[in-house]
C-alpha cells in the first residue's frame, strides 16, 4: 500500500485505491493530500501549451485602449511596464513586467516541460527538482490578482473616459484561465508516484515500497 | 499513530526513515522539520516588517491623480469612500475586502500564530492549522489595490487633461502584503503539531 505523510501535520496515511475526480483528505488536520484526476499529464500539457499561446497573443496586439475628450491611447501588454520604467517608477514598473508576463510565463512553461517529459516517458532525476521548483513559483505568481486590479480600474475610470478592449485583453483573460486550469491538475503526489514509474522503468531501478 | 521515525522527501515524497541525510530514492538532501526556534525568528522579523510599512501604507497617498491643473492624493480608506460615494458599491467592496478587512484580518491571525507558537498563547494545533491555511489562501489577493494604481499609470498619461501617478504608500503597501507572505511562508504547519507531543 503506498504510503503519504500530510504536508501540513506529518502523519502517515496509506492511501488506498483512489478513484478519478476523488481526493484524499489528511484524517488528523484535514489538508487535502491529493487528488486523482483522469488523464492528469494529458490535460496538463493542452492546458500549460493553451496558455503559452495565448500569453504569446497577448504580447503581439493591443490590450486597452482609452479616449477622452478626442486624445486617443493604446497601451499594449508590454507597455503596462515600460510606462512606468519611462515615469522612473522602477519598482513599480519591475513589479508589473514580472506578475504579468515573466513569473506566469516560466511558470506555464515548466508546467508544459514537465508534462511533456511525462507525456513521452523520458522523466529524469533531475524532473524530481521540478516539483519543488513549480510548487515555489506557483506561490508567488499573481497573473490572476493583476487581472482582476485591471477591471478594476476599468471600472474606475469608466465615468471618465471611453475605454475599449483589444484582442490582446481577451487573449490574457484565457491565458489565466488555462494557467489556473494546468495548475488545478498539479497533483504533486499523483506526478511524483508517475516520473518515479518513469525513471524506475528507464532505469531498472528497484521500486520505492511505497508504489503501487 | 504517529510515528516520529519516518520522514517524507520534499522533492520526490518517498517515505522513509529519517536516519540518512539524502533521500533513498532520488538522493537528494531531506529537511527535517524540526527548528521551530529558526521558522519562528524569522517569521517574527518579517512580520515585525509587514507591521511597520502597514503605518506608511495606510497614512500615505497611493494615487496622485491630476486633471486640468488640480491634483488630488488619495489614500487606500479614501478611495474607498470616495467610490462609494460615487455608488460603484460593488468595486468599492472589492477594495475594501482586499485593501483593509484582509489585511488586517491577516495581520491578527499571523500575529496570534506567532503568539501561539512562541508559547504566549494557547491555540490547539487544529485551530492553528485552520488559520494557517486561511491566511495562505487569501492574502495574496491584498496586492489588488497595487495592480490597480500600477495600470491606471500606465494607461492615464495625457498630459493637462489627465495624469495619474503612485504616491508613496504604493511601494509601501505591496511591500507590506509581500513580507506577510513571507511571515506565511516561513511558518511551518508541521511544527505545529510536533509541539503537541513534546
Amino acid at each position: 500500500m503506498p504510503l503519504i505523510l500530510c504536508e501540513h501535520c506529518s502523519i502517515a496515511v496509506t492511501l488506498g485505491q483512489l478513484p478519478d475526480n476523488h481526493k484524499a483528505s489528511c484524517p488528523r488536520c484535514g489538508h487535502v493530500l491529493t487528488r486523482a484526476y483522469p488523464n492528469i499529464v494529458d490535460r496538463m500539457l493542452i492546458f500549460s501549451i493553451s496558455a503559452l499561446l495565448c500569453l504569446a497573443i497577448s504580447t503581439i496586439f493591443g490590450f486597452v485602449e482609452m479616449s477622452v475628450q478626442g486624445q486617443e491611447r493604446q497601451v499594449s501588454l508590454l507597455d503596462t511596464s515600460s510606462r512606468l520604467a519611462q515615469n522612473n517608477d522602477w519598482i513599480l514598473a519591475a513589479i508589473s513586467l514580472l506578475v504579468l508576463i515573466v513569473i506566469p510565463s516560466i511558470f506555464a512553461a515548466l508546467l508544459a516541460y514537465l508534462s511533456f517529459s511525462l507525456k513521452i516517458g523520458q522523466a529524469k532525476n533531475s524532473t524530481i527538482r521540478l516539483l519543488r521548483a513549480i510548487s515555489f513559483i506557483g506561490f508567488w505568481n499573481m497573473c490572476e490578482i493583476y487581472f482582476l486590479g485591471i477591471l478594476v480600474s476599468m471600472v474606475k475610470i469608466a465615468s471618465l473616459a471611453h475605454i475599449s478592449f483589444g484582442i490582446a485583453f481577451y487573449s490574457y483573460a484565457f491565458f489565466v484561465l488555462f494557467l489556473f486550469a494546468a495548475y488545478m491538475h498539479f497533483d504533486k503526489y499523483q506526478l511524483s508516484q508517475l516520473i518515479k514509474k518513469s525513471i524506475s522503468t528507464q532505469q531498472n531501478k528497484v521500486l520505492p515500497n511505497d508504489l503501487a | 499513530m504517529t510515528s516520529p521515525k519516518l520522514i517524507s522527501c520534499e522533492h520526490c515524497l518517498t517515505v522513509q526513515s529519517n536516519e540518512s541525510p539524502l533521500c533513498d530514492f532520488c538522493e537528494l538532501p531531506v529537511h527535517h522539520h524540526t527548528d521551530n526556534h529558526g521558522a519562528l525568528q524569522r517569521a517574527w522579523s518579517f512580520l515585525a516588517t509587514a507591521l511597520l510599512l502597514y503605518i506608511p501604507a495606510n497614512f500615505l497617498p497611493i494615487m496622485r491623480t491630476t486633471q486640468l491643473g488640480t491634483t488630488t492624493d488619495s489614500t487606500i480608506v479614501g478611495g474607498v469612500v470616495l467610490l462609494w460615494g460615487h455608488h460603484s458599491y460593488l468595486i468599492a467592496g472589492i477594495i475594501f475586502v482586499a485593501s483593509i478587512f484582509v489585511p488586517f484580518a491577516k495581520f491578527l491571525a499571523l500575529l496570534s500564530l506567532c503568539f501561539a507558537q512562541s508559547r504566549v498563547l494557547t491555540l490547539s494545533a487544529q485551530q492553528k492549522s485552520i488559520i494557517y491555511r486561511a491566511t495562505e489562501f487569501v492574502g495574496r489577493w491584498s496586492m489588488v489595490d497595487v495592480f490597480v494604481v500600477a495600470f491606471l499609470t500606465s494607461l492615464v498619461q495625457m498630459g493637462e487633461l489627465m495624469t495619474i501617478t503612485p504616491g508613496p504608500a504604493a511601494l509601501a503597501f505591496a511591500g507590506m502584503v509581500i513580507f506577510t507572505m513571507l511571515t506565511a511562508n516561513s511558518l511551518d504547519p508541521r511544527l505545529f503539531w510536533n509541539s503537541t507531543h513534546e
